[in-house]
């Protein structure tokens, strides 16, 4: 058995394996770069880093073309540790190749639970908004909302991808099942009276009679967002209740009473909702005494948290809010529409990176450090002599 | 190691594969409305009525948001705007909101302390009415007062505030108290909330994700994209209210269609070698500040110095268009972004909206476009 696991061994404890996977994560990074042209920076991370192999459509057909950033990354991992494990023996003058390399592992491990867990979004309020979640920068989700409780909505959101595939979605929560009978990722929407040429609406039902929809190139550009339409029949047990037309494009979610219960239909951005609630109060936009370059941004909200209470912070730029997990940083602001952009990132392994580094800067010191000290004493008694 | 390594692989792969495919549920306490752009209490809302006073007459509303909208004209073309607006709850206070209106007329934010000074009570039979007079200047140097006052209500706060030129608004003082005065409630049966909103306001050409930005054209501070509204508490998407009321147009075939925005109700490029102009067409009800101050913001946008009131007629050129509307076309040209531009603009009045259309770009292409944009101009139709 020995025998048989010793060419794994071998191959995994390889410094060649090293420089190879070095030239290939090189190489995964210039060529996502180049591509980024055609996707966007936030399509290519998912394209060429948060995967194991990298798929090219070549007419329609998935072919692997380069190795993942999880791959590569992955590999390096097991390379190190492997190499750990059987080429280095613990002794204290090793102790500072040991902790950098530790440092290193932890890098690596915190790059791939930051793809796993990272997740950004935004708030956007005006002033005197109270808001208690945030919204996906790139993703959309059906919110299908039971609003019958006076003071409380039950949501069911359905993902996007989920009505982009043609098969009927059913949830128990849900006394229909709602099929997709269109389906444009990107979109644009316009009142009837502006689109006089459009084609009939496929929407049965509300708002969606007087629209006319116009599909669009999905875009992959860091400044746009992809706005998708869709219109979905709701069947109940006794057959169709309809056909809405659900995109963001509308603003206010579509309203009917079914089976004694009041419902609402929404396609939005993505909620990620908190257990806390956050009121903006007060935004500035300094500038530089005579001109108008800006200096500072800054936000004042107040948390409504009703385990720990009310308080009141300042989110200004380089001083981001820390709280319940999640940053939130000053993005964007509208002074003159008392409107303010805050980005929420939430990322559990924010620590690990910082203390990577410090290992890897402790093993360095201790490494460099042993051999300085070494040098020092031999050239002594080399000078005593 | 290899089935490590196996198991790894695995593990990345379900964790990667399954992000963001699920179903999720949850149950949320129901959304509190925004102060600015929310959709005004509709369910339940008492019935208001009042008496005008004298020299008031009713405007149009196409935003939708406001009980209320009346005009004022005083002497030499002088204007001023009073919308009365409902939203539920408190709005966020006192503060957020008076400094809101402060910002709307070129003041500075004030604290709780300055506050309690500036606001007066007035007795009324409705109930005690806060009262704030603000006096400033408009985007161009041109001064401007507010009356403004609400009413706070168990479930509800009503706005009533009337905006404009400055000599006018302090004039009538009598008027606007005598207004409140004669206001008051009769509580009608709850009506079914408001459904099937209006086709929204946002703009894919807007930062990532500013999916209810209610400005459309960049999400930088101050930009001066959108004009000086005579009430921005009532500013929504133009479209929002009576699809059957807005203007038509047709568009040259060699314009391309953009996507809308909160803003803006038609937008345009249009390209050659020299770059991309952009044609953008938006509406704000009542006189939006008028003529003069959004001239001189179009100017201020190709850094040009403001022009005064009696060399507007000299700066401006009539048009006639299709079924008797006319506009008020002007060319110019500047500098944007550091680069030679030019601006074509046209403004609307109809049917108690203000339209603007506007074209901009490098300057040779603009100027190329000029009859294009002109005839289109000759295509926009009522109703």
């Amino acid at each position: 058995m020995r025998e048989l696991l010793q060419p794994f061994v071998r191959f995994f404890v390889s410094l060649r394996l090293t420089v190879v996977l070095l030239v290939l994560s090189i190489l995964l990074v210039f060529l996502a770069t180049l591509d980024q042209v055609h996707l966007g920076v936030w399509g290519i991370q998912h394209k060429w880093f948060f995967t194991l192999i990298v798929v090219e459509s070549v007419n329609g057909f998935p072919l692997p073309v380069f190795p993942g950033g999880y791959f590569i990354g992955g590999m390096l991992l097991i390379n190190l540790v492997a190499a750990h494990v059987y080429r280095f023996k613990f002794s204290w003058k090793k102790s500072g190749i040991w902790l950098a390399h530790l440092g290193l592992i932890l890098l690596i491990a915190s790059q791939f639970f930051t793809g796993l867990q990272q997740r950004e979004s935004q708030v956007q309020f005006n002033l005197g908004d109270t808001k208690r979640y945030s919204e996906d920068f790139l993703l959309d989700e059906l919110a299908v909302i039971d609003a019958t409780d006076p003071k409380f909505d039950d949501v069911v959101a359905i993902p996007e991808t989920l009505l982009a595939r043609d098969e009927p979605i059913q949830h128990p929560k849900l006394p229909f099942r709602i099929v997709t009978r269109l389906y444009y990722p990107n979109s644009v929407v316009q009142m009837r009276s502006q689109a006089p040429n459009a084609p009939p609406s496929p929407a049965t039902m509300d708002i969606g009679l007087q629209l006319a929809v116009t599909p669009q190139a999905i875009t992959y550009k860091q400044d746009e967002r992809n706005m998708p339409t869709a219109c979905v029949e709701l069947i109940g047990p006794e057959g169709s209740l309809g056909i809405w037309l659900v995109s963001p494009w509308i603003e206010q979610p579509q309203a009917f009473d079914y089976a004694g219960h009041t419902w609402q239909l929404a396609m939005r951005s993505k909620r990620y909702y908190t257990p806390y609630a956050m009121t903006l109060l007060q935004l500035k936009n300094d500038v530089y005494p005579g001109t108008d370059i800006p200096k500072n941004f800054s936000s004042q909200v107040r948390i409504h948290d009703e385990a720990k209470g009310d308080r009141d912070v300042l989110i200004y730029m380089n001083n981001p809010l820390r709280y319940g997990g999640l940053t939130y940083y000053q993005y964007q602001m509208n002074k003159a529409n008392g409107l303010s952009v805050l980005q929420v990132v939430r990322n559990p392994s924010w620590l690990m990176p910082y203390i990577a580094c410090a290992l890897v800067a402790l093993g360095l010191v201790i490494q460099f450090g042993t051999h300085l000290v070494g040098f020092i004493r031999k050239r002594s008694v080399v000078a005593a002599k | 190691m290899r089935p490590r390594l196996l198991l790894l692989c695995a593990a990345a792969a379900l964790l990667a594969s399954c992000r963001d495919e699920r179903i999720s549920t949850y149950r949320v306490p129901k959304d509190a409305p925004s102060p600015v752009v929310s959709a005004p209490a509709t369910a339940g809302t008492p019935d208001i009525t009042w008496s005008l006073p004298t020299g008031w007459t009713t405007q149009p509303d196409p935003s939708g948001m406001r009980k209320g909208s009346f005009l004022v004209s005083g002497a030499d073309g002088a204007k001023a705007d009073m919308s009365v607006t409902a939203f539920p709850g408190d709005v966020g206070g006192d503060l957020p909101n008076v400094n809101r209106w402060r910002g709307q007329v070129g003041l500075t934010p004030i604290d709780d302390a300055a506050l309690s000074q500036t606001v007066q009570t007035i007795d009324a039979p409705a109930g005690k009415f806060s009262f704030i007079e603000l006096s400033g200047a408009s985007g161009a140097k041109k001064p401007v007062r507010m009356l403004g006052a609400w009413l706070q209500q168990p479930d509800r706060r009503w706005f009533f505030k009337l905006l404009g030129d400055d000599a006018l608004v302090a004039a009538q003082h009598d008027a606007f108290f005598a207004f409140l005065k004669s206001v008051s409630f009769t509580t009608a049966p709850a009506a079914a909330p408001a459904v099937a909103g209006p086709v929204k306001a946002q703009s894919t050409n807007d930062l990532p994700k500013a999916p209810f930005a209610p400005f459309a054209n960049g999400a930088t501070p101050d930009t001066g994209a959108a004009p000086a509204p005579a009430d921005s508490s009532a500013t929504p998407a133009p479209t929002d209210s009576a699809p059957q009321a807005s203007l038509t147009w047709t568009a040259p075939a060699h314009w391309q269609a953009k996507p809308l925005s909160t803003m803006r109700i038609g937008s345009f490029a249009v390209s050659n070698d020299a770059g991309t102009a952009d044609i953008s067409i938006i509406a704000f009800p009542g006189e939006a500040g008028g003529l003069l101050p959004n001239i001189n913001r179009w100017r201020g946008q190709l850094g040009l110095a403001p022009l005064a009131e009696g060399d507007l007629a000299g700066a401006t050129t009539a048009l006639d268009g299709a079924g008797g509307l006319h506009f008020t076309v002007i060319d110019l040209s500047g500098q944007a972004a550091g680069a030679p531009a030019q601006m074509l603009g046209a403004i609307l009045s109809f049917g108690g909206q203000t339209y603007f259309f506007k074209l901009t770009g490098p300057d040779a292409l603009v100027a190329r476009e000029k009859s294009a944009f002109l005839d289109f101009l000759k295509t926009v139709k009522a109703p």
